[in-house]
């Protein structure tokens, strides 16, 4: 086995290393945010009441939400919100 | 003044490019990955508009993103927080692309395009709604667009004039008649954001009588509609708002059965349940019109979002509902936003005048007689030259009539998800057999779904029961009509099992060869229609290249390939020969 065969399988296992690691940091920063900072968030907000997304139906007489985006300035359309 | 429209990390990823109002140059990132629907960044076409227009990005004086992602990640975070601890899977897979890609769109354009001009970030739906109004040929038009979702907004509705676009009201995450017609999809065992013409071909298969299907009256249980054609659904039987699957065990109790396996064959029931859920998107979306009528009074109709591409029930909107034309983006999907987000920058931020209509989808990449000869002499490949247009045009009507199958790579690669004579693969729609032929030969497909007929746009009202005029989108294979009953068994391989076709209509100023192609197959056969379906194999995007195309050619089993000029044979190359069906994925 050449040296350049040995280097370039030693350079993929370590970029396979590299990649494992980066999944558990991650998943583990993740869990911990999404506990900390989703959970508590939602608990929260479940008990004072607050929905974040409309779902069930109700007796109003429409569905449909007033959308008026023509009515803005054109500043607007610069930004990402 | 050049504008740049961008759209991608959703689906079909895709760029345009204007030059003062005209649309110069699209394509899907796709036809340059060989990724079907493919994501990503759009380099590749990028870097084919601005080739095509022969400028660099420096010329390029603003860029249209189509959506804003901010938005787009405060509902994305609003799903957490209202179904945690459920979300939690869903959460590790979705914010790592986020954080890498997804809310550094600006960094990215300007670090991968080397671009240092304004961005403009368009609302999702007000991209789609922009791509449909200022390229159609109206001057005041009702604009209706339906999708799974963009930020928050999954239907809305609203009135464009001249320059200027008002959406006016919108159906909120996570109702979405999109997403319902997905979650069938998926319950049926195809795959979301691609399978979908699938069910609506399916459909007619099953019993279309909302009387008597009885997952009909099942499926109305899970959306309440008002008279006004607002809806909303039941969340209990869906999951796709923290889940990576779409329907819930309440939804697959409600129609008996759990998820149908990928690849299973479809029995009576799955074909009911497909009738059923077009049967739902109608009923909801007429109502939705008959609405939108009234409160715009316009008489004319442009479409956008994914739900456009219903062709089905595209073709029933003018006898159904007091509008009289109707326009729809042939890129109706995510694809054609880039075009939306660039014209609403150029006609609505810039207050440019109007004055481009799309005609046609042939925007995207050619090649030279001398390309492609070049291509063909490199790799050995033996070929024959056609002295004329008369002489090609003959030659393959001529194929067409002896009941080969032909791979057809002319001119400009079409925009958006139907091939329409520029990348096609033409044949005969006389014998019953050629449907076989095609699937087993070429398409690789499921048997029930149907083929498509291409017709002269002046033949059309002869074969078909076209709306009069037949309306523009059926020139981009929008509509579905029936087929007039007497000549149902003289284009067998066209007609579909309830006598429909989804045709495409050409007129002879948008594709003359093609055009020609299908008259004089017409005078061979006395039947001026011809088979035209999608050049690509199973799984794989439609093809782009003059290597795409011959490799597609030598991996199935068309028979010959008419590119450029030149003729290709199968059965002379058969060192090249190979089995696309061993790879075809779907």
């Amino acid at each position: 086995m050449s040296f350049n065969v040995f280097f370039r399988g030693f350079r993929a296992g370590l970029h396979d290393f590299g990649s494992c690691i980066s999944t558990i940091v991650n998943s583990v920063l993740l869990a911990v945010a999404y506990v900390a900072g989703v959970g508590v968030t939602s608990i929260v907000a479940k008990v004072v009441g607050k929905r974040f997304l409309d779902s069930g139906f109700s007796d109003a007489p429409s569905y449909w939400v007033d959308l008026r985006i023509d009515e803005r300035p054109d500043e607007d359309f610069y930004r990402q919100f | 003044m050049y504008i740049l429209g961008i759209s991608c990390y959703y689906h079909d990823a895709s760029a345009a490019l204007l030059k003062d109002g005209v649309v110069v140059a699209a394509a899907e990132e796709e036809r340059f990955s060989r990724k079907k629907h493919d994501s990503s960044f759009p380099i590749n076409a990028v870097n084919f508009c601005l080739r095509d227009a022969g400028i660099t990005i420096d010329e390029v004086s603003h860029i249209g993103f189509y959506e804003k992602p901010f938005l787009k990640m405060e509902r994305v975070l609003s799903q957490h927080l209202e179904c945690f601890p459920f979300s939690f899977k869903t959460f590790l897979s979705s914010i790592p692309s986020w954080i890498n890609e997804k809310l550094r769109v600006p960094g990215t354009i300007r670090k991968r395009l080397k671009y240092r001009g304004d961005i403009f970030f368009v609302e999702h739906h007000l991209a789609h709604a922009a791509a449909s109004f200022l390229v159609s040929p109206f001057r005041k038009a009702a604009v209706v667009t339906t999708d799974g979702v963009g930020e928050w907004t999954t239907t809305s509705f609203g009135v464009a004039e001249n320059s200027s676009i008002r959406l006016m009201k919108e159906i909120r995450f996570p109702s979405s008649l999109g997403l319902l017609y997905s979650t069938v999809t998926a319950y049926l065992g195809f795959s979301v954001n691609n399978s979908e013409y699938k069910v609506m071909g399916l459909a007619p298969y099953g019993d279309m009588n909302p009387e008597t299907n009885p997952y009909y009256r099942k499926l109305r249980r899970v959306i309440d509609v008002k008279g006004d054609g607002s809806y909303r659904l039941d969340m209990g039987y869906f999951k796709y708002h923290y889940a990576d699957r779409m329907p819930s065990d309440k939804f697959c109790g409600l129609l008996g059965a759990p998820v149908t396996g990928r690849g299973a064959e479809m029995s009576k029931r799955h074909k009911d349940i497909a009738a059923a859920v077009q049967l739902v998107l109608e009923e909801v979306l007429t109502k939705i019109l008959m609405h939108v009528h009234k409160v715009t009074k316009c008489d004319n109709l442009v479409l956008g979002g994914g739900v456009a591409l219903n062709s089905v029930y595209n073709g029933k909107i003018l006898r159904r509902t007091p509008f009289k034309r109707v326009w729809i983006q042939p890129n109706a999907s995510d694809g054609g936003t880039s075009i939306g987000a660039a014209s609403f920058v150029y006609h609505c931020i810039l207050k440019n005048r109007r004055g481009f209509v799309q005609e046609h989808a042939y925007l995207g990449p050619s090649f030279s007689d001398e390309e492609i000869r070049s291509y063909l002499d490199k790799g050995g490949v033996k070929y024959s030259e056609l002295g004329s247009d008369d002489e090609l045009v003959r030659k393959t009507a001529a194929l067409i009539h002896a009941e080969k199958v032909v791979g057809w790579f002319q001119g400009r690669m079409e925009w958006g998800p139907r091939a329409l004579g520029a990348r096609s693969i033409l044949a005969s729609p006389l014998r019953p057999e050629m449907k076989e032929i095609l699937n087993l030969k070429v398409k690789h497909r499921e048997k029930f779904r149907p083929f498509a007929p291409a017709v002269c746009e002046d033949d059309a009202l002869k074969y078909f029961e076209c709306d009069t005029p037949v309306p523009e989108p059926a020139d981009f294979m929008l509509m579905v009509y029936p087929i007039r009953k007497r000549w149902r068994s003289r284009i067998p391989a066209v007609t579909h099992v309830d006598g429909s076709g989804r045709l495409q209509t050409v007129r002879r100023h948008q594709n003359p060869l093609y055009y020609g192609v299908i008259k004089e197959f017409g005078r061979l056969s006395s039947i001026p229609i011809i088979v035209n379906t999608s050049f690509n194999i199973r799984g794989e995007p439609i093809v782009c290249t003059p290597h795409d195309a011959y490799r597609c050619m030598m991996g199935t089993g068309i028979d010959c390939l008419v590119m450029g000029r030149f003729i290709v044979f199968r059965e002379d190359n058969g060192k090249d020969m190979w089995d696309s069906e061993k790879l075809a994925e779907d």
